[in-house]
C-alpha cells in the first residue's frame, strides 16, 4: 500500500462562483494519522541538531516543528512512527507521545492579508474546552492539532464560526 | 486564434526607449502568429510623475484635513494606467504599423465588486477584446482596473482599483479569461530567481520552471517577482505564466503546472526568501491552565486592531506570536498595561500585562487594581518583546515528503552563529525567525547550504 493511500485528507471547501476567490476564509482542511511527539531538548540549538540528524538518518519527515524553552515538538506521520520511536529510544531523553492527532487548517488565498483568524481560531477552541496540543500558521492557513476525539467537535465549530 | 496575454511593469513603460522595447515585444509575438493582447501599468516608479502615489497626493494636498472619497481616489489612481495604455497602444502603431485599441478595465470587461483600492474581480465579459481581436487589432488593456456594475449615480459603473499587484492581477484574469496560451509579465529581473541578487550577489540564479505554488509560496514569504493573486488565478484555470525582461533574449521561469500534479515524492530546494522589519512577542502565563483565556483574549484584541499574528506558537506557560514591526506600537498601546480577569476550576485571577518591567504605569496600575479588588490575586504576565527581527525562508517544494531539511537548516544556521528564535513549516517552506541583523547572513548561508547556486533548482528531484 503506498504512502498517499494510508492518509485521510479531507478539504471542506464551498463551490467557487465568481472569478476570483472571496477573500476571507476559505474553506477547512483535516489531515489525519498523525502522531504528535514532545522532545525534552535543551535550547542549545547544538543538541537540538543532533535529535534532527538522527531522525533525518533513519528517514523520518517532521513538519509543525516548534522550538519551544525546553523542548521541540513535531507531527509525524502514523506510519513512520515505528521507525521514529527506535530513534526516539536511541537518543534517550523525556518524550511524549500522542496518537490518533488530526491537524485541522483554516484555508485562506491570503491569511497574512486577514487579521482575526487567529482570534476566531482560538475562541472556536475555548467555547469547546478542547485540549489543543499545537498551533502553526502559513501565507494560506491557520493550523490546530487536536486529539481525534475532539476533531469532529472542534470542525463543526470551526465551520460555524466561519460560516462554511 | 492564438492568444497570449503581454503585461508590461511601470519600469517597461517608464522611458520612450524603453517603450519601444516592450512595444517591440508584441510586434514580435504578433508577427509569430499570436494574437497578443497587452496589459500596462501606470508609466514609472514609485515618486515619477503618474505613479499612484504622486497621483494621491495631488488630491490629498488640496486639503489635507478633508479626507478623499475612495471612489474619488480610486477614479484619480486609474489614470497613470490610462495614460500607460495610450502611449503603449501609440508605440505599437508607430513602430509596426499594426492597428491597436486602448481599453480602460472596465471597457475590456473586468467586473469587480465595490470595495474601492481593493477590488475583486467578479466576472470578466471580454466581447470587446475578441471583437478587437477579430478585426485583427491589438487590445491594450489598462491593468490594476475595473468597473461595478451599473450604478444610478454613474448611469455606467463605478471605476475600481484591484489593490496590490493590481496588474499581475488583470493580466492573470484576462489571460483566463480568453483561455490564453501563455502569460507572460514583464519586468525589471530575468525571472523568479534562487534569492534576491542584492543579498546573494551573483550566486543568485534564475529558475527556468517553477509550480504555482513554489511562486506563490516565494512571494508570500518576501520575493517581490509576480504577485500571487495573478498566480493563484493562473493556477486555476492552468495558464503558464512566464516572468521575463522585455530586452533580454533569455527565457526567463516559466510558472507552470501544480505541485499536486506531480508525483508525491518528487522535491525541489527552490529559493531562500526575506522579510524584514518583524517583531515577536512572548506572553509568560504563570498557570498554564489560565493559558487558553488569555491567548483568546489577546489575540481577539488583536484581531479586531487589525494585526495579522505570524509564527504563532504557544507551550505551557507561554504563547508566542510575531507580527509586522510598523504595528509594534499599536500592539504596545493595547496590551501594555491591560487586565485579564480568569476564572478556571473556581480560581480567579486578574493577570495585568507588562511589556516594560517595573515601569511606573505598571506599578501605579497594580496598586490601583489591588484597591479596587483586593480580594483577588494580581498576577504579572510579562511581554517579551524582540524588536528587530526577520523571516528568512526556505522554499522547497513538498517540504514535509523530505526529511532532514531541518538538520541541514541547523547546521548552516549553528556553524553561522545565528540566534534563531523561532521555526515554522508549511507545504512548501521551512521559515526562521532570525534577528534582523543576522538577515543577510542568513539568506547566504542557506542559499549556500543548500547549494542553490550550483543549478540545483532546476531539477524536481525523488526520494
Amino acid at each position: 500500500m503506498g504512502r498517499r493511500s494510508e492518509r485521510v485528507m479531507t478539504i471542506i471547501e464551498p463551490v467557487q462562483e465568481e472569478f476570483e476567490r472571496k477573500r476571507g476564509v476559505t474553506g477547512i482542511a483535516v489531515e489525519e494519522g498523525l502522531v504528535h511527539v514532545e522532545l525534552q531538548v535543551p535550547t542549545n540549538l547544538k543538541e537540538r541538531l543532533n535529535v534532527f540528524k538522527a531522525l533525518a538518518e533513519a528517514g523520518v519527515s517532521l513538519f509543525l516543528i516548534k522550538f519551544h524553552p525546553d523542548s521541540i515538538h513535531f507531527l509525524i506521520r502514523r506510519e513512520v512512527l515505528n521507525k521514529a520511536q527506535k530513534v526516539l529510544q536511541r537518543l534517550n531523553r523525556p518524550t511524549k507521545v500522542t496518537r490518533d492527532c488530526v491537524l485541522i487548517s483554516v484555508l485562506s488565498s491570503a491569511m497574512r492579508d486577514l487579521p482575526g483568524v487567529m482570534a476566531r481560531v482560538a475562541e472556536a477552541l475555548y467555547e469547546q474546552g478542547v485540549d489543543l496540543l499545537e498551533t502553526g500558521d502559513s501565507h494560506d492557513s491557520v493550523m490546530i492539532l487536536v486529539r481525534k476525539i475532539d476533531s469532529e467537535k472542534v470542525v463543526n465549530a470551526l465551520r460555524q464560526k466561519f460560516g462554511l | 486564434m492564438r492568444v497570449i496575454v503581454q503585461k508590461f511593469g511601470g519600469t517597461s513603460v517608464a522611458t520612450k526607449e524603453k517603450l519601444f522595447v516592450a512595444a517591440q515585444r508584441v510586434v514580435r509575438a504578433k508577427r509569430e502568429g499570436y494574437a497578443p493582447v497587452v496589459v500596462v501599468s501606470a508609466p514609472g516608479r514609485k515618486g515619477d510623475p503618474y505613479a499612484t502615489d504622486t497621483l494621491i497626493s495631488l488630491a490629498k494636498e488640496i486639503d489635507p484635513q478633508v479626507p478623499v472619497e475612495l471612489r474619488e481616489l480610486d477614479l484619480l489612481m486609474t489614470c497613470g494606467e490610462i495614460i500607460g495604455i495610450v502611449l503603449m497602444a501609440q508605440a505599437i502603431k508607430a513602430i509596426s504599423g499594426y492597428p491597436t485599441i486602448a481599453l480602460t478595465g472596465g471597457q475590456a470587461g473586468i467586473y469587480t465588486d465595490g470595495n474601492f483600492g481593493n477590488a475583486r474581480i467578479v466576472r470578466i465579459e471580454p466581447n470587446a477584446i475578441w471583437e478587437a481581436l477579430r478585426k485583427d487589432m491589438i487590445p491594450v488593456v489598462a491593468g490594476f482596473q475595473g468597473v461595478t456594475e451599473r450604478s444610478d449615480l454613474s448611469g455606467h459603473g463605478h471605476i475600481t482599483t484591484l489593490g496590490r499587484g493590481g496588474s499581475d492581477t488583470t493580466a492573470g484574469a484576462l489571460a483566463a479569461a480568453l483561455e490564453a496560451e501563455a502569460c507572460e509579465i514583464y519586468t525589471d529581473v530575468d525571472g523568479v530567481m534562487t534569492a534576491d541578487p542584492r543579498l546573494v550577489g551573483n550566486k543568485a540564479r534564475v529558475l527556468p520552471s517553477v509550480t504555482y505554488e513554489e511562486v506563490s509560496e516565494m512571494a508570500h514569504l518576501g520575493a517581490k517577482v509576480v504577485h500571487p493573486r495573478c498566480v493563484e488565478i493562473a493556477m486555476a484555470h492552468r495558464i503558464p505564466v512566464w516572468v521575463r525582461k522585455p530586452e533580454s533574449e533569455n527565457p526567463g521561469t516559466i510558472i507552470k503546472e501544480r505541485a499536486r500534479d506531480l508525483p508525491e515524492k518528487m522535491f525541489r530546494f527552490t529559493g531562500v526568501t526575506h522579510l524584514p522589519y518583524v517583531a515577536h512577542l512572548k506572553v509568560h502565563v504563570t498557570h498554564q491552565d489560565d493559558l487558553p483565556e488569555i491567548e483568546t483574549e489577546i489575540y481577539r484584541l488583536l484581531g479586531e486592531a487589525g494585526i495579522v499574528t505570524y509564527f504563532v506558537s504557544k507551550s505551557k506557560n507561554l504563547f508566542e506570536f510575531a507580527i509586522v514591526r510598523d504595528n509594534l506600537e499599536k500592539v504596545r498601546s493595547l496590551l501594555d498595561g491591560l487586565a485579564i480577569p480568569v476564572s478556571v476550576n473556581r480560581h480567579s485571577r486578574l493577570y495585568l500585562l507588562t511589556m516594560a518591567q517595573k515601569s511606573v504605569a505598571h506599578r501605579e496600575r497594580k496598586r490601583m487594581l489591588s484597591q479596587i479588588q483586593p480580594k483577588i490575586e494580581i498576577v504579572d504576565a510579562p511581554v517579551e518583546v524582540t524588536t528587530n527581527c526577520a523571516i528568512v525562508s526556505l522554499v522547497v517544494l513538498n517540504t514535509r515528503e523530505v526529511p532532514g531539511i531541518m538538520a541541514r537548516i541547523l547546521e548552516a544556521i549553528i556553524d553561522a552563529n545565528i540566534s534563531l528564535l523561532q521555526v515554522a513549516d508549511a507545504q512548501h517552506s521551512v521559515s526562521c525567525l532570525v534577528l534582523e541583523e543576522d538577515m543577510v547572513k542568513a539568506v547566504n548561508v542557506l542559499h549556500d547550504k543548500f547549494e542553490l547556486h550550483s543549478g540545483v533548482s532546476e531539477k524536481l528531484l525523488t526520494l
